[in-house]
């Protein structure tokens, strides 16, 4: 176990800078993910760390010491690959013993180490297979295992279960998560699913485009994401997004789209006025009424997903769409009017620079 | 015909068919040994398909009036050499093109394809020269020279694609668990393109072991020749030695057949796993 910091850090390719004055700080045991749409810059990071890509400027510390002039060998490092990079000519034993076995531990140590990581993850039975003769879910486990057995002092994860199906990767997300609350690893996890990143993280980083968009725990960037970015990333269905203008309209400040659709904003957003905005809102926000009813925009109905528990909503009027998340069922079909209200508390609003703006409530 | 009978038509044809292509791939050495033990003239008419008069004969005299057993030495040698060099070159150079990419990666790389296209004949007096300057005409060591230099392009290719299907991550894990790159290299990626590297070094040795041209021109003493060079001697003005010459054919034949019948499991491998990019 042991803090990493990342200082200042530059990467570039030539002319092509693709990480700009990088920086974070993951506390001792900290599980860390990193998101970010595909070529953010997110394992570049994470590959830096691990010593596989030089650094261009800027400084890697693991528990304290810099790391940057060491071999990924001598960084006390374990990584876990997106294609689980098992040694295909070796068992599944061999391939869990070959750090140790690089340490010059002796047989029976080697043996003992990968005997009892083994056990912790199922993997007693497969000791003597190939990693051609396992499963996706199998060969992942085993490359956790093999990360595990030297006992490094942090753990790096890049994309470790986008090759799986969407079941097991649910399944494996759990294991993940119970072996770091077990193991208390320092663990720095890319990946480019947020739901992977909300349900497994202790903090999640933002990134775009080689910079850093936000930092804080899941539910911080959920609930109060600080730019338009980071407020459409996280969260599925994602945050619907209205573009329009604030206005003051019959005493009240409302919030219009080209004039046709009218939404209420109260008075807390009366500074605003005459400025254009983006106004976001969670599809669970967004309240759904079968009648008229005072501060309510009339939409119809354009597709229903019912997906047993809750049921999704895709409302539109002129160009705005919204989709509108909602536990249970209803007797809704589409073509449908609805009212739609959107509770005050609930909305973000963005600047035309994609900011969140701060309303004093 | 019912389809079981008709899927046995099937079968028996390609049966058939297979065994008659067998047989016309196999005749010549058939042909080759038989006359190697046959004390009877082999133009007689009917050929004699199956030896009248066996006799061993044709096998001692060659080793008994020629010098058969240095040239097999010098051809193990000039084979091995090749076999050896073209690894270790085409190992290093193949590694470099996957793994390293510049600007000049394609450029290098299509240069060395392009090389494969030069026939020896065109080069074969620039290289005379060379060797006469540099010591090595009439060497071993310098014909093994030349017969890698003729075989490494294809198999600096051959290795390339091993080497690219093999993912970079698998290096790059081995560094993390320990390795330097220069470990992580001959502990996973080599092991890795094992059946590559047996094919590489089966084309060297065979390119070496059956290499005429320039062992023709780069070799001059007599205890210098290489078998193949030394199969022509029992050609003479008048007369050739038909029985000693297919006996030293069936010799020159052996070593390479054995090689092919250890090596064929890699080779097969090998050569279906390099054509495709899996």
């Amino acid at each position: 176990m042991a803090p990493v910091s990342i200082q200042n850090v530059r990467k570039a390719f030539g002319a092509l800078e693709v990480i700009s004055d990088f920086n974070l700080d993951v506390q001792d045991g900290e599980f860390v993910a990193l998101v970010g749409p595909s070529g953010c810059g997110k394992s570049t990071i994470l590959r830096m760390l691990a010593g596989l890509e030089p650094v261009t400027s800027g400084n890697f510390a693991i528990d304290g010491k810099s790391v940057n002039n060491l071999a990924p060998k001598d960084r006390d490092i374990a990584m876990v690959f997106q294609n689980y990079a098992l040694y295909p000519n070796k068992t599944v034993a061999a391939n869990m013993g070959f750090p140790l076995r690089m340490r010059g531990l002796s047989r029976a140590e080697i043996d003992d180490k990968v005997n009892e990581v083994a056990h912790v993850l199922g993997l007693e039975n497969l000791l003597g297979r190939y990693p051609r003769h396992l499963s996706g879910g199998q060969r992942q486990r085993v490359a956790m295992g093999r990360a595990i057995v030297r006992n490094p002092k942090v753990f790096l994860f890049d994309e470790p279960l986008s090759n799986l199906d969407a079941k097991l990767r649910v399944k494996m997300r759990a294991e993940i998560k119970e072996l770091h609350q077990r193991l208390k690893t320092t663990t720095i996890y890319v990946t480019h699913d947020q739901v992977e990143a909300m349900t497994m993280a202790d903090k999640i980083v933002v990134m775009r485009d080689g910079k850093l968009e936000q930092t804080g725990r899941p539910l911080e960037l959920y609930d109060a994401p600080e730019n338009r970015f980071v407020a459409g990333f996280i969260g599925s269905p994602a945050m619907n997004f209205l573009e329009g203008e604030v206005a003051r309209r019959e005493d009240r400040v409302c919030f219009s789209v080209g004039g046709e659709m009218v939404v209420s904003l109260g008075e807390k957003f009366a500074p605003l006025i005459s400025q254009a905005v983006t106004l976001g809102i969670r599809p669970e926000h967004i309240s759904i009424h079968d009648e008229p009813v005072p501060d309510a925009t009339q939409m119809y109905l354009g597709v229903v997903e019912p997906t047993g528990a809750e049921t999704t909503f895709i409302l539109k009027s002129g160009d705005a769409e919204l989709v509108v998340v909602k536990q249970g069922r209803f007797p809704f079909t589409p073509g449908t009017s609805l009212w739609v209200s959107f509770p005050t508390d609930k909305l973000h609003v963005f600047d035309t620079t994609g900011n969140a703006v701060a309303v004093n409530s | 015909m019912t389809p079981q009978v008709s899927a046995i038509a099937i079968r028996v044809f390609w049966f058939v068919l297979t065994c008659a292509l067998a047989a016309v791939v196999f005749f010549p050495y058939y042909w080759m040994f038989v006359s190697s033990v046959e004390s009877a003239s082999i133009f007689q008419w009917p050929p004699n398909l199956w030896p009248k008069e066996f006799s061993l004969d044709a096998y001692f005299t060659i080793f008994e009036q020629r010098d058969l057993a240095t040239w097999l030495r010098n051809t193990f040698v000039v084979a091995g050499c090749t076999a050896l060099f073209c690894a270790i070159i085409s190992i290093n150079a193949a590694y470099a093109l996957s793994r390293f990419k510049t600007r000049t990666t394609g450029l290098f790389t299509s240069i060395i394809l392009f090389s494969q296209l030069l026939p020896a004949a065109l080069i074969v007096v620039p290289l005379f020269v060379i060797f006469q300057q540099t010591g090595l005409y009439d060497s071993l060591v310098g014909l093994a020279i030349a017969d890698t230099a003729f075989i490494l392009p294809l198999s600096i290719w051959l290795l390339k694609g091993f080497f690219d299907q093999i993912p970079v991550e698998i290096e790059q894990q081995a560094m993390i668990d320990g390795c330097s790159r220069l470990g992580a290299f001959y502990r996973v990626t080599l092991p890795l393109a094992l059946p590559g590297l047996v094919v590489v070094i089966a084309m060297g040795f065979i390119s070496g072991w059956d290499e005429f041209f320039l062992a023709r021109t780069l070799i001059a003493a007599q205890d210098n020749w290489v078998l193949s060079v030394g199969l022509t001697s029992f050609r003479g003005e008048y007369t050739v030695a038909w029985n000693e010459m297919m006996a030293a054919a069936v010799i020159f034949a052996m070593p390479a057949l054995a090689f092919f019948m250890i090596v064929q499991r890699y080779l097969v491998a090998g050569l279906a796993a390099g054509a495709v990019k899996g």
